[in-house]
């Protein structure tokens, strides 16, 4: 029994939330598996030539108890080899990915790009360069509250829309500069950052950069590569206020403004942008998201404990739960008000669309390249949240697919109760699915008798 | 070494689990801000760009 190649050690994870303690394994694919320190240790001892009974000894060793060949056995059956890093004839079943996951991507800079630059950059995570930034964006903007007027600016801007492009260009650039902010604290703190892309996340259009490896960091380490986004940011406007300085453009107060606006989006917590990742390093808990389930069943059963949540120490459970009674809400409330309002922007995309591209072409033919190339980001900006609305949605429903042809009889079970017959817990799914159905009839034809007075 | 051998309880509840991916993301849609003024540029041009996620 051997290891698959390129499965790496890379010792205990640190910072852990969990009471015992835990260890890092890299898999060949570069995906990181946290494993307790009995499975670490199988797996630091299956090296090909020994016999399971020679593993065990060692296993039983090191591990302080007797660990027979049958318990080794077991632990690779069952724990080691569904994660695909025991050799074995049959690989792995590739897990789902999670709903709130990065999916639709594409590569931008390659990692051995993103690990030059990045090397380039890190001396700005030198605790006196932080801090000098720091104190340069609070005097920016203070020198700017006193001194400038922003709304001045916007309005400058709208009466040269061509100067609207340089402020989207800058945004961009800021976008892929805060990527390339947790790339370089990644290397700082000693860890191998991946690609940067583009892609779409939930509904929006994102930057993001793969920090697989910096799970091997301190927790320290970590959180310096969840701040070094925004710190990034920070640095960006102190740069673009020199060069307003410098130039006097007004377009560069307006893209200032919009780095503070990004920084302050960032930290939001209920979804994966940093402040979500912050949240995760302080407590500990590499997904948070698995942990909703078992802290509402906790918070529900009135103290009884739970297994999935009895693991933690309590720091750990304390954030884990706060992020949880906080995320839910919240995700809940955000999902009923997309759901309610998908026909009004379904309908105010298509005639934005519309008015985009009558707009865009006769630019086009005009000859006015400046209006054209502001049609199509305007475009783009209308269409990629629908693009991920879609995208979203086909999950859900492929999702549900998966999960109901896994278990057949449950869902049968609740569409057709067949004898004793309880109708509320049963007839869950289809009350959720006609509330859904109604409300979304509802919601359309009101959309529909909004846009009829309009055009009256 | 002393003791008895592994339960199945206690083999059971060793942990092992993959890691999410850490994919370290920002908003660009953000960028749909400035085009909020267009709205008083011409009428023709759309402004609810991303700006209703904001609304959402």
């Amino acid at each position: 029994m051997t290891l698959v190649d390129g499965t790496e050690l890379l010792g205990p994870y640190q910072g852990d939330g969990r009471a015992q303690a835990s260890f890092l394994v890299r898999r060949s694919d570069a995906r990181m598996l946290e494993v307790s320190p009995l499975l670490y240790l199988v797996v630091a001892n299956l090296d090909g030539v020994s016999t399971v009974e020679e593993v065990a000894g060692r296993v039983g060793t090191a591990y302080g108890r007797p660990v027979s060949a049958a318990s080794v056995t077991y632990l690779i059956e069952h724990k080691l080899q569904p994660l695909g890093i025991v050799d074995t004839a049959r690989g792995p079943a590739p897990p789902a990915p999670p709903l709130l996951a990065l999916n639709v991507r594409a590569g931008v800079v390659p990692p051995r790009l993103v690990r030059f630059a990045a090397d380039r950059l890190r001396w700005l995570f030198l605790p006196p360069v932080v801090v000098a930034f720091l104190l340069a964006l609070a005097g920016v903007d203070g020198w700017l509250l006193a001194r400038h007027d922003l709304s001045g600016a916007v309005h400058h801007l709208l009466r040269q829309p061509a100067l609207l492009l340089a402020v989207v260009a800058l945004t961009l650039c800021g976008g892929l500069f805060h990527e390339l902010g947790h790339a370089a604290a990644s290397r700082y703190g000693g860890a191998q950052p991946g690609v940067i892309g583009a892609g779409i996340y939930l509904l929006w259009p994102v930057f993001f950069n793969d920090l697989n490896d910096s799970y091997r960091l301190t927790r320290r380490a970590r959180l310096r590569c969840d701040l070094g986004g925004v710190y990034f940011n920070v640095v960006f406007a102190v740069v673009l206020a020199a060069a307003y300085g410098v130039t006097g453009a007004p377009p560069l107060i307006v893209a200032i403004a919009v780095q503070h606006l990004v920084i302050a989006q960032q930290f939001v917590p209920f979804v994966r942008l940093d402040g979500y990742y912050i949240v995760s390093d302080l407590a500990g808990v590499p997904d948070l998201f698995a942990r909703i389930r078992p802290t509402v069943r906790g918070l529900l059963s009135r103290g009884r404990p739970v297994p999935a949540l009895a693991d933690l120490t309590p720091r750990a459970r304390a954030i884990v739960t706060t992020w949880v009674v906080t995320t839910v809400p919240m995700l809940g409330v955000l999902t009923v008000l997309l759901l309610v309002r998908v026909p009004a922007l379904l309908a105010r995309a298509w005639d934005g669309l519309s008015s985009q591209g009558v707009v865009t072409l006769a630019a086009m033919s005009g000859g006015d390249v400046v209006g054209a190339a502001l049609g199509l980001v305007q475009i783009a900006v209308l269409a990629v949240p629908i693009a991920g609305l879609v995208v979203l949605l086909l999950r859900v429903l492929v999702m549900t697919a998966r999960r109901h042809r896994a278990h057949p009889r449950r869902l049968a079970r609740a569409l057709v109760p067949r004898r004793a017959p309880t109708p509320v817990p049963r007839l869950q799914p289809l009350f959720l699915i006609a509330s859904a159905v109604a409300v979304l009839l509802w919601t359309s034809s009101r959309a529909r008798a909004r846009r009829r007075r309009g055009r009256r | 070494m002393h003791g008895t051998d592994l339960t199945i309880e206690e083999l059971q509840t060793q942990h092992a689990v993959e890691l999410p991916a850490r994919e370290l993301m920002i908003g660009v849609s953000v960028l749909g801000l400035p085009l909020v003024g267009l709205d008083g540029l011409t009428a023709n041009v759309d402004t609810s760009g991303p700006n209703w996620l904001f609304g959402v």
